[in-house]
C-alpha cells in the first residue's frame, strides 16, 4: 500500500491507484475534463496537474501511480498558474455562447472557469470554427465547442464496443468525427452526451427546450427493460423533458440505453388520458364512475370461470397485488404476467432470478448465453458482460443465432440440441462451464417464451454452474413487471389459463371478460370475442380491443415499485402527473374493488405496501437482492427441435411507450435502413 | 419687547410672506400639463418592456431563459424549441405586466439587449387581460420604441 | 584543438566511398562483432556507460543508464530495440547522412545495442520522405541479412536478431519516442503518458528502448576503440564526438563530425567558412535544431557547443543543428516560421500545445508586422510558460523555447517594431 503525503496530510491508498484517487481520498477536489473513472486514462486536458516534490514540472495526477513516498501539494502557485494556463489556452477557442448552449448551467467547462480561470480573455485572434457533425437523430452536435478530451472516443471504443468516434487530423485542426459520414448505431450512444464536458455533443431531441434550471429533477426507476437501470426524470411542467442515468454501481454503473433516455417523448403521445366506454361499437369518452360501473357490472355479471386478466410488461408491483387479489375476490383462475409466454415461475424463486446478480457478472470467467441476446434486451447488461470481457480470461459461448454482441462469442450452436450437448458434456466449452471458477449461464425469453421452454429451463438449470457463494444460473427477463409478477404469483391458479389458454377460449367462447393491466404484447386481435376492459396509459394494441379503457399513469407518473430481473425490489417515484384524467393504477383497482362492492381494507398506497410486506417480505427490502436458495429442477420433458430466436427484433421498439416515440421510430428506421444495405452489400 | 411690538406694528411677518409668494409667482413652475406636457425621464427609466431585433429584422432573443430564471416576480414564461434554420429561438415569450415590479433584472441579465425596458410609461389597459403581454406584442414595441431605445442604451453605455 | 581524422567515427560522412558492406567493412565495420557479443550483456552495458555517450536525439540523456533499464533477465517474451530514424527537426540532418553513407554503422550498432539489452527484434522507424535513404538502408539491411550478419545467429554470435525497417508518414510528431511507438504499432502517432516508460511497457506494451540513429551508430565503434578513448575526447560528462550540422548564413554550410564542446565561433570559422559578411555581422545562432531558444551574438562568442555549455546560457544541445543567422535576418519573422512549424506540427492530443501552438503563431505573425500592443509581448511570454512543462511530451515545450529566447534577447527589438508600426499608423490617419 503506497504510502503518499498530500498537502501535508499522510493517506495510504491500495496499490494501482493514481495520485488523483489518492487526492480525493485525501478530501482533495481535483479538477479534471478527460479524465472519467471508467474510461481509459487518455491524461489529454491537462487539467489535473498537481506538484510532486523533486519533479521539474508538475505532473497530470490522473495518469500518475502513486508510488510510495510521494509528496504532492494541490494547493499551490505553480498549481493555479497550470489551472488558469489550461483554462484560458482551453476558452480561447471554445465559444463563450454558454446563454445559447444546452450544457449551460451543468458544463464542466463553466464550473471549472468560475472556481479555477482566468476572470477575462486575452485573446485578441479570431476563433477556431469547427463545422458540425451529423451523429443521427439523437445526438445534436456543436463541434466548435470541443475541448478534445475525447471521453466520446473512449466511451464508444471501450464501453459500447463500436469504434464509430475518432479524431481526424492533428494540432489545432484535429477534430472530433466519425470516421465515415454515418449515424452512430450504438444502443448506449446517449452516454457520450452526459460524458461531453461541454455542450459539444447535446440531446437533439432535448435541444434548446429548457434549461437545467428549471427542471424538477426526480430519482426513479427505469421500466423498458428488465434490468431496472436508475435514471432521474427531469421534468418541467407537468412534461417529462429528458431522462438521464442515476449511479448505481450494481446495476447500470452510470450508463443507461438510448430506450430508456429517449422513449420519453413516447410518454406525450398517444395517451390515455380519459376513461372510454365503448357504445354502438366505438369508444367514447365517459366519465370515471360511468366506465367504473360499466367494467364492475360486466365482471360482476360474468360467472367467474369466464373472466380472464392479463398483466403487461410495464405493470408495477402495487396495481399486480391489487388485480390479483380482484381476481381472487372474483373467483377466477385465469390470471397470468407472463405475456410472451415464458414458462418461468413453476420451480423454485432461483429459476427465474439472475442469480449471479448484474455486477457479480464481473467475478465471471466463462458465460454461456442461451437464446439470448443481451445487446437487444438489456444493452446496459451488455456493457458489463463487454467489461467483463475486456478484463481478459473471459470465455463467451452462445446458444442461438449469431448476433453481434460487440465482444467475440464462440457459437456452440442454434438450438435445444447444442444445450443438450453441452448438458451431456460432449462439447469442449462444457468442459470449460465445468472448470470454471465462477461460471454463468444466461438464459434468455428467446429460450423459455416456446412451447417446450420449461423443458429447456430445466435442462440450462443443470448445468453445473453452482459453486460455493455462487449461483451461476441467471434468467435475463424482457420485460420490468415479469420478475414482480413471478414474486407476487401474477399466475395460473388451479385449473386456470395462462396467456396462450385465455386467447384461446376467447376464441372457443369460454372465456367472456379479458382484464388487461397494460397488455400490449399479445395478440390483441385474438380477443376480438371477448369483452375486454383495459387499463394503461397507451392507445397501443390492448387499447385497440378494448370495450372499456381505463386511463392509467406511466411510470414516470407514480410512485411504483419494480422488480428487476435479478430480484431487487426498487421504487420508482412521481415526476409529473398523470394526463388529463388518467390516475394511479393502484387507485383505479382500488376504485374497480369499490365499484364490485368489495371490502378491501386498502386506502392509501402505504397499505398496499404494507400488503406486500406480508405476503413477500423480500419485496419491501428495497434495493436489496434476497438471494434465492438454489434447488435443481424437476425434468420437464424433451426439448424441440427448433432453433431459439430473440424476443426483439427491433431494440427500439418494445413496448408501448417506445412505440409511442417518434424519436425511437426514427432510429428504428434507420436501423432497418443499416441492416437492409448491409445485407445487399451496398454500405461500401 | 419693543422689538417684538415694532415687528408686529409694521406687518413684517405678512410683507415677506408676501414676498415669497411674489417670488413664487415669477420662478418657472414645476408642474406640468400632462398629457400636453412630459417631464424629461433618464435613461435608465424602466418603463414598458419590448423585445428588441436587430438591425436587420432577425429577433434578438436566443430563448436563454436567464431573465426568466431571474425575474424576483417570476413574470416572465419562456418556452423554446429549434427554428426550422436550426437557431434556438423562443416559441413563447411571456410577461406578465401586473406581476412585474420594474426592477430591470431582466434587461441586466440579457446577454443580447433583447429584452429591455423602454421609456414608455403608459400603458394602462382597461382590462387586466390586455397586460398579459406575450411575444409578438413586445416584438412590436420593440420596433415601435427601437430610435429611442437604441439611443438609450448608447447613453447610458459608458456606465455599463 | 580539432578532431583528428583517425578519431573520426564516420569517416564516409560525405559519401566519398560507397556504403556498401564491403567498402563499410574497409572502413572497419563488422570488425569482430562476434567478439564484441560474446563479451555479454553486462559488459557491453558497461562499456556504455562508462564512455559517456549521452542520447544523440536532443535530450542528451546517458545512453548507458538508459540501456540498463532494460529487463536483465530474459523472460521469454520479447524486448524491442527501436531506432528513430524520424529526423525532422529543422535545422538537422546529421542522420540523413548517417543512412546514406553509412548504414552499415546503424545496423551493426543495432545488432550491438540488441544484444546489450536482450532484445529479440529490432525496428527502424525512418522518416517517410527519406526515400532514398529508406532504399539504401533497406538495401543495407538485406545486404547484412546476406552475409549472416542479422537474423538467425547473427553475425556468428549465436544471438537471434531481427531487424526490420518501418517507413513513417512525415510527421514530425512521429519522432517523439512514444509517438514514434503508437505510430509504429499502426495508430496515430500521439505520444504516451509517461509513465510507464518505453522501458517498462512500449512497443506492444514490452520492454522497448528508442534510441536515435547516431546514438545508435557511434555505439560499435566506441566497442571496438574503447569506452577510455571515447571519454577522452570532448569535456567531462559532455564526451566524445558530435555531428553538428551548420546552416543559414555561413559561407559553406556542412555538417561536420567534431569533437564535443567545441567553441561555436570555432565550429563556424573552421567548418563553414565564418558568417557571411564576417563575425561581426552575425546576429543570433540557434545551436541545436529548431526546439532550443536562440544565442545573441554576444553569447556566441564563447559559447562551447556541447550539453551543458549551451544548458548554461538557457539554450540546449539539442540536435546540434547550428542555424546561424546574419544580420540581414529579420528575427522575428524567422521564429514566427518556427512557431507556424510547431502548430502545424502539434499532434492536437493535449491541451496546451494544440491551443496554445496557434495562439503563439498569430501573435509571432502580428508581432513580425508590429501589429500589436506593447503588452503583448508579456502575454506572449505567459503563454509560453502556459505551455512550457504542461504539456504530455515535450513538443510544448520545443514550441515554447524559440519564442522565450526571442524575447530574452531581442525584446528592444520587438518594442521598436510596435512602435514604428504604431507611428506608421497614426501618420497614415493623419494623412487621411
Amino acid at each position: 500500500m503506497p504510502k503518499l503525503t498530500i498537502d501535508g496530510q499522510t493517506i495510504e491508498v491500495p496499490p494501482g491507484s493514481t495520485v488523483l484517487q489518492a487526492c480525493e481520498a485525501a478530501g482533495r477536489e481535483i479538477p479534471v475534463f478527460c479524465y472519467h473513472p471508467r474510461l481509459n486514462i487518455a491524461g489529454n486536458c491537462r487539467m489535473c496537474l498537481v506538484e510532486l516534490e523533486k519533479s521539474p514540472k508538475p505532473i497530470a495526477s490522473c495518469a500518475m501511480p502513486a508510488a510510495d513516498g510521494m509528496v504532492i501539494h494541490t494547493d499551490t502557485p505553480v498549481v493555479h498558474k497550470a489551472r488558469r494556463g489550461v483554462l484560458e489556452l482551453l476558452l480561447i477557442n471554445h465559444p463563450l455562447d454558454c446563454p445559447i448552449c444546452d450544457q449551460g448551467g451543468e458544463c464542466d467547462l463553466q464550473d471549472l472557469t468560475l472556481f479555477y480561470g482566468p476572470d477575462h480573455s486575452r485573446f485578441a485572434e479570431n476563433k477556431r470554427p469547427v463545422a458540425d457533425k451529423d451523429l443521427g437523430p439523437l445526438i445534436s452536435t456543436h463541434m466548435t465547442r470541443c475541448i478534445h478530451c475525447t471521453r466520446c472516443i473512449r466511451f464508444l471504443n471501450e464501453v459500447a464496443g463500436v469504434e464509430e468516434l475518432g479524431a481526424c487530423a492533428r494540432g489545432e485542426h484535429m477534430e472530433i468525427t466519425t470516421w465515415i459520414e454515418a449515424a452512430l448505431t450504438s444502443e448506449l450512444q446517449g452516454n457520450i452526451i452526459d460524458l461531453c464536458p461541454v455542450g459539444a455533443l447535446n440531446s437533439k431531441p432535448y435541444e434548446y427546450r429548457a434549461r437545467t434550471w428549471e427542471l424538477k429533477k426526480t430519482e426513479s426507476v427505469d421500466v423498458l427493460d428488465a434490468l431496472g437501470c436508475n435514471i432521474r426524470v427531469d421534468s418541467r411542467g407537468n412534461e417529462v423533458m429528458r431522462v438521464l442515468p442515476r449511479l448505481n454501481e450494481a446495476i447500470n454503473e452510470e450508463w443507461i440505453s438510448d430506450k430508456t433516455r429517449f422513449a420519453y417523448d413516447g410518454l406525450r403521445r398517444r395517451r390515455l388520458d380519459v376513461p372510454m366506454v365503448k357504445r354502438d361499437g366505438k369508444l367514447r369518452e365517459a366519465s370515471w364512475s360511468e366506465a367504473l360501473r360499466a367494467a364492475a357490472e360486466r365482471l360482476a355479471g360474468t360467472g367467474p370461470e369466464r373472466v380472464a386478466a392479463v398483466v403487461g410488461d410495464l405493470a408495477d408491483l402495487e396495481s399486480m397485488l391489487l388485480l390479483k387479489e380482484l381476481m381472487a375476490a372474483l373467483g377466477s383462475p385465469h390470471l397470468d404476467c407472463r405475456q410472451d409466454g415464458a414458462k418461468l415461475g413453476i420451480g423454485p424463486r432461483a429459476s427465474w432470478l439472475f442469480n449471479p446478480t448484474i455486477a457479480g457478472i464481473e467475478q465471471a470467467d466463462v458465460c454461456l448465453l442461451v437464446g439470448c441476446d443481451p445487446r437487444s434486451e438489456a444493452p446496459v447488461l451488455n456493457a458489463r458482460l463487454r467489461k467483463r470481457w475486456r478484463q481478459g480470461g473471459f470465455r463467451v459461448g452462445r446458444i442461438g443465432p449469431p448476433r453481434d454482441l460487440t465482444y467475440p462469442v464462440e457459437e456452440l450452436g442454434a438450438g435445444p440440441q447444442t444445450l443438450q450437448e453441452v448438458v451431456g458434456g460432449g462439447i469442449a466449452f462444457a468442459q470449460a462451464l465445468r472448470d470454471a471458477r465462477a461460471p454463468l449461464v444466461v438464459v434468455g425469453s428467446g429460450a423459455v417464451a416456446r412451447p417446450d421452454g420449461a423443458a429447456v429451463l430445466a435442462l440450462a438449470a443443470s448445468l453445473p454452474v453452482q459453486r460455493e457463494a455462487w449461483n451461476g444460473f441467471a434468467v435475463l427477463h424482457r420485460a420490468a413487471s415479469r420478475v414482480g409478477g413471478l414474486e407476487l404469483g401474477i399466475l395460473p391458479g388451479p385449473g386456470g389459463r395462462d396467456v396462450a389458454g385465455i386467447l384461446h377460449g376467447v376464441e372457443a367462447g369460454e372465456i367472456e371478460v379479458v382484464y388487461l393491466l397494460g397488455a400490449d404484447e399479445i395478440e390483441a386481435s385474438r380477443l376480438r370475442g371477448a369483452f375486454v376492459i383495459y387499463q394503461g396509459h397507451h392507445g397501443d394494441r390492448g387499447a385497440a380491443a378494448a370495450d372499456i379503457v381505463l386511463p392509467g399513469a406511466a411510470y414516470t407518473e407514480k410512485h411504483a415499485t419494480y422488480v428487476n430481473t435479478e430480484g431487487r425490489p426498487q421504487r420508482g417515484k412521481l415526476a409529473v402527473f398523470p394526463p388529463g384524467e388518467a390516475k394511479e393504477d393502484w387507485r383505479i383497482l382500488r376504485a374497480l374493488h369499490d365499484a364490485l362492492g368489495l371490502r378491501s381494507d386498502v386506502a392509501t398506497l402505504g397499505d398496499v405496501r404494507a400488503r406486500i410486506a406480508t405476503l413477500a417480505p423480500h419485496l419491501a427490502r428495497i434495493d436489496e437482492v434476497t438471494p434465492a436458495n438454489w434447488e435443481p429442477l424437476a425434468d420437464a420433458g424433451a426439448v424441440d427441435r427448433a432453433p431459439f430466436g430473440y424476443p426483439f427484433d427491433d431494440f427500439y421498439r418494445t413496448d408501448s411507450i417506445s412505440r409511442a416515440s417518434a424519436v425511437m421510430a426514427e432510429c428504428s428506421r434507420l436501423a432497418r435502413e443499416r441492416r437492409a444495405s448491409e445485407a445487399t452489400g451496398t454500405h461500401g | 419687547m419693543l422689538d417684538r411690538a415694532a415687528r408686529s406694528f409694521l406687518l413684517s411677518e405678512l410683507v415677506s410672506g408676501m414676498a415669497l409668494t411674489l417670488r413664487y409667482f415669477f420662478t418657472p413652475k414645476a408642474t406640468i400639463s400632462y398629457p400636453n406636457e412630459k417631464s424629461p425621464i433618464s435613461p435608465r427609466f424602466k418603463g414598458e418592456h419590448a423585445l428588441r431585433r436587430y438591425p436587420n429584422g432577425e429577433e434578438r432573443c436566443i430563448a436563454c431563459k436567464l431573465c426568466e430564471a431571474v425575474c424576483p416576480a417570476q413574470a416572465i414564461t419562456i418556452e423554446a424549441e429549434p427554428r426550422e434554420d436550426g437557431s434556438r429561438r423562443t416559441t413563447r415569450y411571456d410577461i406578465d405586466m401586473t406581476k412585474c415590479i420594474y426592477c430591470g433584472l431582466c434587461e441586466e441579465a440579457c446577454p443580447v439587449d433583447a429584452i429591455v425596458e423602454g421609456p414608455n410609461l403608459e400603458f394602462a389597459t382597461e382590462t387586466r387581460e390586455e397586460l398579459m403581454y406575450d411575444k409578438e406584442r413586445l416584438l412590436s414595441n420593440g420596433d415601435r420604441w427601437e430610435a429611442e431605445i437604441a439611443k438609450r442604451l448608447e447613453m447610458d453605455a459608458p456606465y455599463r | 584543438m580539432m578532431l583528428r581524422d583517425q578519431d573520426r567515427i564516420f569517416r564516409n560522412l560525405y559519401g566519398s566511398e560507397p556504403w556498401h558492406l564491403d567498402a563499410a567493412r574497409r572502413r572497419g565495420d563488422w570488425d569482430g562483432t562476434r567478439d564484441l557479443i560474446a563479451k555479454g550483456r553486462d559488459w557491453l552495458v558497461e562499456e556504455v556507460k562508462a564512455s559517456g555517450l549521452r542520447g544523440r536525439g536532443g535530450a542528451g540523456f546517458p545512453t548507458g543508464l538508459k540501456w540498463s533499464f532494460m529487463p536483465k533477465q530474459p523472460t521469454g517474451q520479447p524486448v524491442y530495440l527501436v531506432v528513430n530514424a524520424d529526423e525532422s527537426e529543422p535545422g538537422t540532418c546529421k542522420d540523413r547522412e548517417i543512412l546514406r553513407h553509412e548504414p552499415h554503422k546503424l545496423i551493426e550498432g543495432c545488432l550491438l545495442a540488441g544484444a546489450a539489452m536482450g532484445c529479440t527484434a529490432g525496428y527502424i522507424y525512418i522518416r517517410g520522405e527519406f526515400v532514398r535513404e529508406a532504399e539504401v538502408l533497406q538495401a543495407a539491411l538485406e545486404e547484412a541479412y546476406a552475409a549472416g550478419l542479422l537474423g538467425r545467429d547473427a553475425a556468428g554470435s549465436g544471438y537471434d536478431f531481427e531487424l526490420y525497417l518501418h517507413r513513417g508518414a512525415g510527421a514530425y510528431i512521429c519522432g517523439e519516442e512514444t509517438g514514434l511507438l503508437e505510430s509504429l504499432e499502426g495508430k496515430k502517432g500521439q505520444p504516451r503518458l509517461k509513465p510507464p516508460f518505453p522501458a517498462a511497457a512500449g512497443l506492444y506494451g514490452r520492454p522497448t528502448t528508442v534510441n536515435n540513429v547516431e546514438t545508435i551508430a557511434v555505439v560499435p565503434t566506441i566497442l571496438r576503440r574503447g569506452a577510455s578513448w571515447f571519454s577522452d575526447l570532448g569535456k567531462p560528462n559532455n564526451t566524445g564526438t558530435k555531428i553538428f550540422c551548420i546552416s543559414g548564413h555561413v559561407n559553406r554550410p556542412c555538417t561536420v563530425e567534431e569533437e564535443m564542446g567545441i567553441p561555436l565561433k570555432v565550429l563556424i570559422e573552421r567548418h563553414c567558412g565564418g558568417v557571411r559578411g564576417g563575425w561581426d555581422n552575425l546576429l543570433a545562432v540557434i545551436p541545436g535544431g529548431s526546439s532550443v531558444p536562440l544565442l545573441p551574438k554576444s553569447i556566441c562568442d564563447t559559447v562551447h557547443m556541447d550539453f551543458d555549455s549551451l544548458r548554461e546560457v538557457r539554450s540546449g544541445l539539442g540536435t546540434a543543428g547550428v542555424i546561424v543567422m546574419d544580420r540581414s535576418t529579420d528575427i522575428v519573422r524567422a521564429i514566427a516560421r518556427l512557431s507556424k512549424f510547431y502548430m502545424h506540427e502539434s499532434c492536437g492530443q493535449c491541451t496546451p500545445c494544440r491551443e496554445g501552438t496557434g495562439w503563439l503563431w498569430r501573435m509571432m505573425t502580428r508581432l513580425a508586422e508590429g501589429r500589436a500592443r506593447l503588452e503583448e509581448i508579456d502575454l506572449l511570454d505567459e503563454v509560453t510558460r502556459e505551455i512550457e512543462g504542461h504539456t504530455i511530451c515535450a513538443l510544448g515545450d520545443a514550441a515554447a523555447w524559440p519564442v522565450q529566447g526571442l524575447i530574452r534577447h531581442f525584446r528592444p527589438e520587438l518594442e521598436r517594431r510596435i512602435r514604428a508600426a504604431a507611428l506608421q499608423q497614426a501618420q497614415q490617419r493623419q494623412a487621411a
